[in-house]
């Protein structure tokens, strides 16, 4: 008998693929003539014998399905052929060792969990059993960055007490007050209100600061008007110019040299512990991030439309000096916000919203009095204050377009990991097959170990495809700087929104939703290709 | 013994190179090289000869390693004497076509 030489050629293989492709789609019924005709295959001499035999296959299945659709289905002779039993070799073996070594390379894990949270329907972040056991340990070894970071984090019952905490040890912690207070969401007359002394604490560590100011004239103003929304400024503003202390915290505010939120305070502090305790969790910065505290605007809206309305009595009385005085000490608070670090988008719009107001007044004000040239002045400020906010909403815009250019590397983070959990879930089901096929001898055994053969290469493969799309990530995180961080937080809000992004309009769960349901897809698609053969097995024991 | 029925050329060919050594059992590749069909004619040919009760069929046993075991064909005994009738009236046909065409 010759064998035909050259069978591991490309070509001999393909040719080899395509016959068990004509196999697998023969009628049923007479499907022993397809796997006798695909056996005599490997017995043809050389390329064109074997394309013969092929293309024989093709056209003997034509004639097999014409023949069932005329006539039904034949009647078999003989049971079928005993399908020889294919092991996985070691190479399926080493390939799985190598997947599961793989999740010890630095990096590996944080991807995993960053994109499991990527795909959860709500950020939970670190849970609070983590934050309190975490407080425990950093108030017996008086680490005030610990304490600190577990404030921002902690539920209102506990964020106060390890926010005390942190400021006991090092006072300049205090900052933590205004985070704890104004995070998001931002509630009035919450259980997080500052009170008198830990306000005072703030003031004396940042006496300079505008925002420690604010903190206390946002209590007395959220005490009288809880459910401000920005309508009537006018009527809030005369109200609250009745509260002497409202004023004069308003009034240092104003005065105050520095506007700092402590955005670069948050930021430093939640890098550094992170990175002390090796906290890998990017996902958690990018919401530390995005979910900046800043001073309710609404406040200071008020208290400018009193200072306008003041300047404009001012002036209308003749006293344009005054006036003047008052529209310069809200352009100079407008520029205290927009010369602070990391001022976020909202916080820049407002000072450019407070400056435009300041300067609109400040002209009409010139205009009325005809001292044309300061009019022309305040006009010329007021055209440069309007193209910032037009070119400051547009660079805005531009972060965001920038990001989706690493869509296409988040396809393959994605992707890759659905390929890594559909691998996991096959010789899952593999194990579950060969024990089945213990209990009952019967059942073939092919196909858990086809799983078992060509699973751990796509397990393999898939994780080095994750790793290396994400590495950049854990870069970024790992070298991110107190001003980049806000860069960082736009790469990985580019893994929540895409690559599905088109959804998200439709529904801010979308991209949950979708590869919720590619993973059931998935699932069933293993599920039927497990137990079919298993279904078929017991079919026939019940027939026989 | 089924009745007879007309075989085609092909059909022929087969028939004749199952009944040369009766006995033995042929592979379809041996079959395909010896009456020069391609498989795709070769096949739905040994199909039918099953169906009709001329061909036992039979797997290779035991099943070799690393490979798909081998089908193999013999006619029956009631197929014998059905493919020498067959090929006996083949052969009476082409003698008349013959004769009809040189006339």
């Amino acid at each position: 008998m010759m064998r035909a030489p050259n069978q591991n050629s490309i070509a001999t293989r393909v040719m080899d693929h395509a016959f068990a492709g004509i196999v697998s789609i023969w009628p049923a019924d007479s499907r022993d003539w397809a796997r006798a005709m695909h056996a005599e295959f490997e017995q043809t001499n050389n390329a064109g014998e074997k394309l013969n035999w092929l293309l024989g296959g093709a056209m003997s299945l034509t004639s097999a399905w014409t023949q069932r659709l005329a006539f039904g289905p034949r009647k078999t002779r003989e049971a079928a052929a005993p399908k020889p039993v294919k092991k996985p070799g070691a190479l399926a073996f080493v390939l799985m060792a190598l997947a599961l070594a793989s999740l010890a390379l630095p990096g590996m894990w944080q991807g995993i969990v960053t994109i499991s949270e990527t795909w959860a329907p709500q950020h939970t972040g670190i849970s609070q059993d983590r934050l309190l056991k975490m407080g425990a340990a950093a108030e017996q070894e008086h680490d005030a960055k610990m304490l600190a970071f577990v404030a921002m984090r902690a539920r209102s019952t506990e964020a106060l007490h390890y926010a005390d905490a942190a400021a006991a040890i090092d006072p300049a912690t205090s900052w933590v007050y205004f985070e704890i207070r104004h995070r998001w969401p931002f509630q009035i007359n919450s259980p997080l209100d500052l009170s008198a002394d830990r306000l005072k604490r703030l003031q004396m560590v940042d006496p300079d600061n505008a925002v420690p100011y604010l903190a206390e004239a946002e209590q007395y103003f959220r005490a009288y008007e809880p459910s401000f929304d920005g309508a009537h400024l006018d009527r809030a503003a005369q109200e609250m110019s009745k509260n002497s202390a409202w004023l004069t915290a308003m009034d240092r505010a104003f005065r105050a040299s520095k506007f700092d939120d402590y955005a670069r305070k948050r930021m430093e502090l939640n890098l550094a512990v992170m990175r002390e305790h090796n906290i890998e969790r990017p996902i958690d910065l990018m919401y530390a991030n995005a979910a900046t505290p800043i001073p309710d605007a609404y406040n200071i809206s008020v208290y400018s439309a009193l200072l306008l309305s003041e300047a404009e009595s001012r002036a209308a009385a003749g006293d344009i000096a005054t006036a003047r005085k008052t529209y310069d000490e809200i352009l100079a608070f407008s520029q205290r916000i927009r010369v602070s670090n990391e001022a976020p988008f909202i916080e820049n719009i407002l000072a450019l919203e407070r400056a435009r107001k300041g300067l609109i007044s400040e002209q009409k004000t010139f205009e009325r009095a005809g001292r044309n040239d300061e009019a022309k002045m305040a006009s010329v400020a007021l055209a440069e204050v309007e193209a910032q906010r037009v070119a400051y909403r547009a660079s805005n815009y531009r972060e965001w377009t920038e990001v989706k250019l690493t869509i296409p590397s988040v396809m393959f983070i994605h992707l890759s990991i659905l390929c890594v959990i559909v691998s996991c879930g096959l010789l899952l089901f593999a194990l579950v097959g060969l024990v089945v096929c213990r209990r009952f001898p019967t059942t073939s055994v092919n196909t858990p170990y086809r799983i078992v053969r060509f699973a751990p290469p796509v397990l393999a493969a898939s994780l080095a495809l994750f790793y290396a799309s994400y590495l950049p990530y854990r870069n970024a995180f790992w070298t991110a700087t107190p001003q980049g961080v806000a860069a960082v937080s736009w790469q990985f809000g580019a893994l929540l929104a895409s690559p599905f992004s088109w959804i998200s309009p439709f529904h801010g769960y979308g991209t949950v939703y979708f590869w919720t349901a590619v993973l059931i897809l998935c699932a069933s698609m293993v599920t039927v290709m497990v137990l079919r053969p298993l279904a078929r097995t017991i079919a026939r024991r019940v027939e026989a | 013994m089924a009745p007879l029925f007309r075989s085609s050329k092909q059909t022929s060919r087969v028939l004749a190179a199952l009944t040369r050594q009766p006995s033995n059992w042929h592979h379809g590749y041996a079959l395909a090289r010896e009456t020069g069909l391609q498989s795709g004619t070769l096949y739905p040919i040994l199909m039918r000869l099953e169906e009709r009760g001329w061909l036992e069929t039979q797997w290779e046993t035991p099943p070799p390693g690393g490979r798909p075991p081998r089908h193999m064909y013999r006619l029956t005994s009631g197929g014998r004497a059905s493919a020498v009738a067959a090929l006996s009236d083949a052969g009476g046909r082409r003698v008349l076509k013959t004769a009809l065409a040189e006339s």
